[in-house]
């Protein structure tokens, strides 16, 4: 393992750097030995030997393959944390190869929040139909740089892996959201589109705000859906903005038949990718949801009679809600079938940034990029043994950038739709974040 | 007046050619897209891209409320898709009050207006 501290003006010309010279692996020869050892590593020509960082043979045996970590600052802002996987030559992902699984152990260390992932492919990377790049955490951001051509007929997501770099609840650490310069001519905005605002109302009806756009941002979280039966005033959770490292998160929802609630800073999204806007503290009629984050709002169950398991007053997680949206899933559920069972995943997650930088061309007729906001399940909650009364607001769309060193840049463009507004008093929409191709 | 959202990369380049009246293409990366939308009121965004924001009719009691959504498109592939996904929205927040309904008479509820 290499440390490196980088400074740079841009990402581009950041990843350059790192990247240059990460071929020149150390040698493994170092440490102590006695003579037998030696005799047998020299006579079987492995002793000294510089290896390169991408050799198979010898990065199985490792408990990973990284090359390099340290610290980055981008036009002299600090950017976080780094940690650097170097590809010497074409690399090739397909469904007849083991590499799948051992790329995610490769290209992916276990620093959550805190650090960026980067990837340098000194070569061609082609990415075959079904293979799936995400990291098994979050991170501020994703970043490849590739050499050569990039074809992309595979799965990168970062939905999901936005930061919490807020420094508080389950964040691994707070980072300062900066303008994150790519290339020189495109910026990435330390803030993205604004959360929906507090969504009130004082008569029968229902009341959301959408979370917003920013140009080359994220987008923000939307507000909780707030539905008044009959009588009340109510206000349901705000959503927090985007930042340069994570899309925005959820407010809480509201239902009441006629009963009046009082909202506080925790019903709303928190800021910088924390946690979505927990569920009010009071309930009557209806329960009340929590919105997407990290981690997502529970749910409340209500007050009334006829709520099966549910127990009133208590926080638990969401249940049937906040899915990961999945439109190209030809087996998504349909109309108001509902989503996954009650605790998986719950509204848990926000969308985060991945760019990749090409020299060559960038192609793919099949492939997908996506880094989008978490959804409810288009599922009506009230009665039997839901609780969920106005969904909690959805995450606000991620970044998805590709850039393109030559003039065929013809490869998927990236989807970062905001999470969307379920039809069955479902919280607000996220707003989409940026998904665009430009040149390197 | 719907606004068909898009991007400038081609995918929608079909959608766009045949637009119906009483639509407006917008790229949603034109500076101006995201304060014409906003400006709409009802607190709506940008949410999705291709996507159509229109005023819906949506039932959260017996009275339909006019508000204008941003619906995802991304599935169609002509306008007779487009309008079937606009309307899904609606039945389906009507199957929703429906059943909403349903809990308030089996709980001894009066339904209001």
């Amino acid at each position: 393992m290499i440390i490196q501290n980088v400074y740079s003006s841009t990402l581009k010309e950041a990843m350059q750097k790192l990247g240059k010279g990460a071929s020149v692996a150390e040698s493994r020869g170092g440490g102590r030995y006695n003579l037998k050892d030696l005799y047998k590593l020299d006579s079987t020509g492995k002793w000294d030997v510089k290896y390169p960082a991408n050799d198979m043979t010898t990065q199985r045996t490792l408990s990973n393959g990284f090359v390099k970590t340290g610290k980055m600052w981008l036009n002299g802002n600090y950017a976080g944390h780094y940690d650097l996987a170097y590809w010497n030559g074409n690399l090739t992902i397909n469904d007849d190869n083991e590499l799948g699984a051992f790329l995610d152990n490769f290209m992916f260390t276990g620093n959550t929040d805190t650090h960026s992932a980067l990837v340098y492919i000194n070569g061609n990377l082609d990415i075959h139909y079904p293979c799936i790049i995400k990291p098994r955490v979050r991170k501020l951001f994703t970043c490849f740089y590739i050499a050569g051509s990039f074809t992309h007929n595979g799965l990168i997501s970062m939905t999901d892996r936005g930061a919490n770099h807020s420094g508080t609840g389950n964040s691994h650490g707070y980072t300062a959201p900066i303008a994150i310069p790519i290339n020189g001519t495109i910026t990435i905005p330390a803030v993205g589109g604004a959360g929906g605002a507090r969504a009130i109302r004082t008569s029968s009806g229902s009341t959301v705000n959408a979370g917003g756009t920013a140009t080359y941002g994220t987008g923000g979280g939307g507000s909780g859906h707030n539905h008044v039966s009959s009588s009340g005033s109510t206000t349901a959770g705000a959503g927090s903005a985007g930042t340069c490292f994570s899309g925005g998160g959820g407010g809480c929802g509201s239902m009441t038949y006629t009963a009046s609630n009082t909202i506080v800073a925790e019903n709303d999204a928190q800021s910088n990718g924390g946690a979505g806007g927990k569920p009010h503290a009071t309930v009557n009629l209806y329960g009340t949801s929590g919105g997407s984050g990290n981690p997502g709002g529970m749910i409340r169950g209500a007050a009334g009679s006829g709520f099966g398991d549910n127990t009133a007053g208590v926080r638990q997680p969401s249940n049937g809600g906040f899915m990961e949206q999945n439109g190209i899933d030809p087996y998504k559920g349909v109309g108001t079938e509902r989503g996954p069972g009650r605790y998986v995943d719950a509204g848990n997650g926000t969308a985060g940034v991945f760019i990749a930088m090409c020299e060559g061309d960038y192609t793919g007729s099949t492939g997908r990029i996506e880094s989008r906001g978490k959804n409810h399940g288009n599922y009506h909650e009230i009665g039997g043994n839901g609780a969920g009364g106005g969904r909690g607001g959805a995450g606000g769309g991620g970044i998805g950038m590709i850039f393109g060193g030559t003039a065929t840049r013809t490869g998927p463009t990236p989807v970062i739709d905001g999470g969307a507004q379920g039809n069955n008093f479902g919280g607000a929409a996220g707003g989409a974040g940026t998904g665009a191709i430009y040149a390197l | 007046m719907k606004y068909f959202i898009h991007d400038h990369y081609g995918g929608q380049q079909g959608l766009i050619d045949s637009l119906p009246e009483g639509y407006t293409a917008l790229d949603y990366e034109h500076p101006d897209t995201p304060g014409i939308i906003e400006g709409l009121g009802d607190g709506a965004n940008i949410a999705c891209i291709p996507g159509v924001v229109a005023q819906l009719s949506m039932k959260y009691t017996n009275t339909p409320q006019i508000e204008w959504k941003c619906v995802s498109v991304s599935h169609c592939s002509n306008w007779d898709e487009v309008e079937s996904a606009l309307t899904l929205v609606e039945t389906e927040q009507d199957q929703a009050w429906e059943l909403h309904k349903q809990f308030l008479i089996d709980n001894g509820y009066p339904i209001p207006d």
